[in-house]
């Protein structure tokens, strides 16, 4: 009598025989006590695994998923627009102040650090030997146009105001934004 | 069999509510956190995994047709993670955790322990397997996943597939069959 093969009792028990194979099978399985005993080994083991208890979770997991997905969750929309807006108008006013910038290295070029040690050393004397403050004068550049006027500063004021904004909506705690 | 529940949650989930995510997280975390633990056979690195299971389903959940079953679904993504997780930790067969099982306490106490002591081999004969093989007894027995299944998700040939299962089987039951407590 030729025995079943491994293969065979386990594709017998997963149920993926053909009904005719199935038969061939369930009658010699009644006449071979051998294949009939490892059948049962076999069933066994399924059984084992089928009782397999399932472990308690301790911890509510959820929280934590959560504020990982809190954390890579991306920006807002109104945010992302602020910040948008933020980049173009630095843009925008680094452009018109450029002869300002211009200027002011310009200047400093024309100081050498030599120059500027020297001069802070000597203020420094000066304002030890007498415990006052030195009276100095700050000369203006001629910068060719005026810094003061109303578009330039309401231009910074704009720039400042929204840079505020924006940071400070960027620094807060996104749970606190998005839950 | 679709629930209506999850179908709602992940409807919502898609829509950006992290908190119906929350919530489903809540539902399948402990089926998911089982996968991990019969594979992995450590109680943290089952909870680090059940996590990133669940950011991994967050970031995919776009693709996942919602007209099928949710918790198979991200059962399979914990038994991917945990299959790729074990390729990259090497062969080192962990200690397993002391757990208690979910015994029905109506039995008597010698009872439950006798099962406990029970369920304790057969987890640490899982453990003693091969990778390729505790997968293999994972989808097929706890996951019951067709042999085709199994090849589509482990992207192995038929053949290979069913030789893993059989051999596995053999192994676990000549371990549970060697082990005097069982």
């Amino acid at each position: 009598m030729t025995h079943l093969s491994d293969d065979t009792l386990n594709e017998y028990l997963d149920e993926t025989l053909a009904p005719e194979l199935k038969a061939e099978m369930d009658l010699h399985l009644a006449a071979c006590e051998l294949c009939a005993s490892r059948l049962l080994e076999l069933h066994v083991l399924f059984d084992e695994l089928e009782s397999l208890p399932e472990l308690h979770l301790r911890v509510d997991l959820s929280a934590a998923i959560r504020a990982r997905l809190v954390d890579g969750a991306p920006l807002p929309r109104p945010v992302r627009w602020l910040a948008l807006t933020q980049s173009i108008v630095a843009i925008f006013t680094a452009i018109l102040a450029w002869p300002l910038i211009e200027a002011f290295l310009q200047l400093m070029l024309l100081v050498s650090p030599t120059d500027i040690f020297a001069g802070a050393t000597l203020l420094w004397l000066e304002a030890t030997a007498s415990l006052r403050w030195p009276e100095f004068t700050f000369e203006m550049p001629a910068w060719g146009f005026d810094p003061t006027s109303s578009s330039l500063v309401i231009v910074m004021a704009g720039v400042f105001i929204l840079w505020v904004v924006a940071n400070s909506l960027l620094i807060i705690p996104r749970s606190r934004r998005i839950l | 069999m679709i629930d209506p529940i999850d179908r709602d949650l992940i409807i919502r989930v898609r829509r950006g509510e992290t908190e119906a995510f929350g919530q489903l997280v809540f539902r399948a975390q402990a089926a998911v956190f089982n996968v991990c633990y019969r594979l992995l056979g450590e109680r943290r690195e089952a909870e680090d995994m059940t996590q990133e299971a669940f950011i991994r389903a967050w970031e995919r959940l776009h693709t996942f047709d919602v007209d099928r079953p949710f918790l198979p679904w991200i059962r399979r993504v914990a038994a991917n993670l945990c299959l790729n997780h074990l390729s990259a930790r090497g062969p080192d067969s962990p200690e397993l955790d002391d757990e208690r099982d979910e015994t029905d306490s109506a039995f008597g106490p010698a009872l439950v322990v006798e099962q406990h002591e029970r369920s304790e081999v057969i987890r640490a004969a899982l453990l003693a397997l091969p990778p390729r093989y505790r997968i293999a007894i994972e989808l097929r027995h706890f996951q019951e996943l067709s042999y085709d299944e199994i090849a589509q998700f482990l992207d192995r040939p038929l053949s290979d597939v069913k030789s893993d299962l059989f051999r596995a089987r053999k192994m676990l039951a000549e371990k549970l069959k060697h082990d005097p407590s069982v």
